[in-house]
């Protein structure tokens, strides 16, 4: 890729930083607080997604 | 009116509007990724150069802020999530053009796409069938979008292959963290509107999609 693509695209990445930081600012504040279990129940299905991608690198 | 059948009657009407919304968002999103499928189609025969890809990508993106908020109730807003998800998926040829030049590329774009679609239908019937709310991950996940964002830049002139090994990684399960967080909002009747429902979950899979073909490339080539 040559400079001034990485150029663009860095700052069209920049922009969206920018743009997406009152977002997370606000889901912060607004987001309810975990609770005893629900930490639990979304890490497992992510680490089966994991466990799936290392597996698909193994066979490719 | 009596208010006890006010009490009755109001979440019988959710559900059904919760329904509807669940309904239509994967009609929608089948019909989209349908779409982008033939518009990255059409990119990679016709040999699309990244300048390109990027501005097709940028307008997607402008259309996904500014449009999008404006027509979102109406019947245009439709319109405006093809042209969103088909830009985007535009944006996807010189990605594709690379993968199946090399060695075995189409085999790894395959298994990409499949992947992809086993991630997506699992996770999305996970969240459906235990109905939990997963929005207590929205602070979360969106500051996490925001370090790999932050990552994405560096990694642009500093290539360092772990970096970019780790950021696909990472894309794969902040996403993955996505698909549930957006589905439950869904069912808990924190989205209503399925234009963006499947917006949202378009670029849940595309992003999905882009990393871990990136991770197959590199695990495919010894």
């Amino acid at each position: 890729m040559d400079f001034w693509l990485k150029l663009a695209t860095a700052l069209f990445l920049g922009l969206m930083v920018v743009l997406l930081l009152p977002v997370a600012k606000r889901m912060q504040q607004q987001s309810p607080e975990a609770k005893p279990g629900d930490w639990h129940a979304a890490l497992v299905p992510v680490a089966l997604v994991v466990l799936f991608v290392l597996l698909l690198v193994r066979c490719s | 009116m009596n208010p006890t059948n006010i009490r009755v009657v109001q979440p019988a009407t959710a559900t059904l509007a919760t329904n509807k919304v669940i309904r239509n968002t994967y009609t929608l999103l089948a019909m989209t990724v349908l779409f982008s499928a033939l518009t990255a189609t059409l990119a990679t025969v016709v040999q699309v150069g990244p300048g390109l890809s990027l501005v097709s990508t940028i307008v997607a993106i402008g259309l996904l802020w500014l449009v999008l908020p404006r027509t979102e109730d109406s019947a245009a807003g439709v319109g405006v999530v093809f042209a969103v998800t088909g830009l985007l998926g535009f944006g996807l040829g010189p990605m594709l053009t690379y993968y199946l030049s090399i060695p075995g590329g189409s085999q790894t774009v395959a298994m990409a796409f499949g992947g992809t679609a086993v991630i997506f239908g699992g996770l999305s019937l996970y969240a459906l069938t235990t109905r939990r709310d997963f929005s207590f991950m929205g602070g979360f996940l969106f500051t996490g979008l925001l370090v790999l964002l932050a990552a994405s830049i560096a990694s642009l002139f500093f290539s360092v292959p772990a970096l970019s090994l780790a950021l696909s990684a990472g894309i794969i399960m902040l996403f993955s963290g996505f698909i549930l967080f957006d589905t439950s909002r869904m069912i808990h009747g924190g989205e209503t509107n399925y234009l963006r429902a499947t917006v949202s979950l378009y670029i849940n899979i595309l992003n999905i999609f882009t990393s871990l073909l990136h991770l197959l490339g590199i695990g495919s080539d010894d």
